[in-house]
C-alpha cells in the first residue's frame, strides 16, 4: 500500500466518519438472527402442562396393574385346580370301569401300576407349569 | 449413569416412591415428544401413561448400554409413532425431496430482519407457532427435542433410531420451512 501524504489525516474525512459506526458495530448475521428467532419460537410454543400429580398417578396405575396381574394368575391357578378336581371326580368311575374290563380281558398286564405312573407324570408336568421357580431350575 | 443405576435398582426392588421419582425425572422429555407428535392433549396424556407402563414392564431388561433418558425416549418415540401409524397420519412429508430449498431460503431473508422486533411481535410469534404446528410430525418433534429439550444430535439419533445425517437433514428442513414462513409473514422481499 503506497502512503499518500495527502491522506495522512484520513480518519477525519467525511467518508471515514461515515464508515466509523459500521466498523464499530459487529456485522449483522441475518442467518444467525433467523436461527435464534426460530429457537425462540420453539421455546415459546405453547405446550399444555402435564397434571402436577402425573407421576403419582402413573405410579398408582402401575401398582393397580401389578395387583390385577397377580389376581389373574391366582384366578387361573384356582380354575386349573378346580378343573383337575372335577376331571378326577368324573373320570374315576369311568376309569375304574375300563380298568376292570381291561383287567378281565388282559389279566397279566399291571394296569394299576401303569395308571399310577401315568398320573404321576401328568402331576409333575402340571407342577412344572404352575411353579415358575421349578421351571427356571429345570431350564 | 450412577444416578440412573441407583434409580433403576430402587424401582426394580419396588422401593416406595422410586418409580414415581423415575417418572418425575423423565416426564417432561416424554411429554414434549409425545405431544409434539400427536398434538392432541388427551391422547398425549394417555400415551404418556402408556409409555411409563411399558417402562415399568421392561425395566428389568434395561442393560445401561445407553442413558436411561435415551431408553425411555426411545419407548416414547415408538409409542407415539405407532399411534400415528394406526391413525394413518403421516410422519414425514413425502413431497420434500428437494435438498436445495433450505440454502436458497436462508439467502432470501433480507438484511432488515430485526430479531428483537420479531420476538416482540405477538402476532408474528402466534403465526410462527402455527407454522411449527404445521410441520410434519417427525420434523416438529426433532426441532423440539433439539431446541427445547436441548438434546444433542447423537442423543436424538439414539432415541429415534434415525441416522445422525437424517436427523440433521430433518432439522435443516424444519428450520428452512419455518424461515420460509417467516419470510412470507414479514414481507421481506426475495
Amino acid at each position: 500500500m503506497i502512503h499518500d501524504p495527502r491522506q495522512s489525516d484520513s480518519h477525519h474525512s467525511p467518508q471515514a466518519e461515515q464508515l466509523e459506526p459500521e466498523r464499530a458495530a459487529p456485522p449483522k448475521d441475518v442467518a444467525m438472527d433467523a436461527y435464534r428467532f426460530i429457537e425462540r419460537v420453539v421455546h415459546a410454543a405453547p405446550i399444555p402442562p402435564l397434571p402436577t400429580d402425573f407421576a403419582s398417578r402413573v405410579a398408582q396405575a402401575v401398582r393397580d396393574h401389578d395387583e390385577r396381574a397377580q389376581l389373574e394368575v391366582g384366578c387361573v391357578a384356582v380354575a386349573f385346580v378346580l378343573a383337575a378336581i372335577a376331571a378326577i371326580v368324573f373320570a374315576v368311575p369311568i376309569v375304574i370301569d375300563r380298568l376292570s374290563t381291561l383287567t378281565a380281558q388282559m389279566p397279566d398286564v399291571p394296569w394299576p401300576l401303569l395308571l399310577v405312573s401315568g398320573l404321576g407324570i401328568v402331576a409333575v408336568a402340571c407342577a412344572d407349569a404352575i411353579l415358575p421357580g421349578r421351571a427356571a431350575r429345570n431350564a | 449413569m450412577d444416578d440412573d443405576r441407583q434409580l433403576v435398582c430402587d424401582a426394580l426392588a419396588r422401593t416406595p416412591g422410586a418409580f414415581e421419582r423415575l417418572v418425575s425425572r423423565h416426564q417432561n422429555l416424554v411429554w414434549h415428544m409425545v405431544f409434539r407428535m400427536v398434538r392432541h392433549p388427551d391422547d398425549a396424556r394417555e400415551l404418556c401413561q402408556d409409555v411409563f407402563l411399558r417402562v415399568h414392564q421392561r425395566l428389568g431388561q434395561f442393560r445401561f448400554e445407553s442413558a436411561l433418558s435415551t431408553w425411555i425416549g426411545r419407548i416414547a418415540f415408538s409409542v407415539a409413532t405407532r399411534h400415528l401409524q394406526k391413525r394413518r397420519l403421516p410422519l414425514v412429508d413425502p413431497s420434500e425431496d428437494d435438498d436445495d430449498n433450505g440454502d436458497s431460503l436462508v439467502n432470501r431473508i433480507g438484511d432488515d430482519f430485526d430479531l428483537e422486533s420479531a420476538c416482540a411481535d405477538a402476532e408474528l410469534m402466534a403465526e410462527m407457532n402455527k407454522a411449527l404446528d404445521g410441520l410434519p410430525a417427525i420434523q416438529r418433534t426433532l426441532i423440539t427435542l433439539y431446541h427445547l429439550d436441548e438434546l444433542s444430535i447423537s442423543e436424538i439419533s439414539a432415541i429415534t433410531e434415525l441416522p445422525e445425517g437424517t436427523v440433521k437433514n430433518y432439522l435443516f428442513r424444519a428450520r428452512a420451512r419455518l424461515r420460509q414462513r417467516l419470510e412470507a409473514l414479514t414481507g421481506v422481499p426475495a
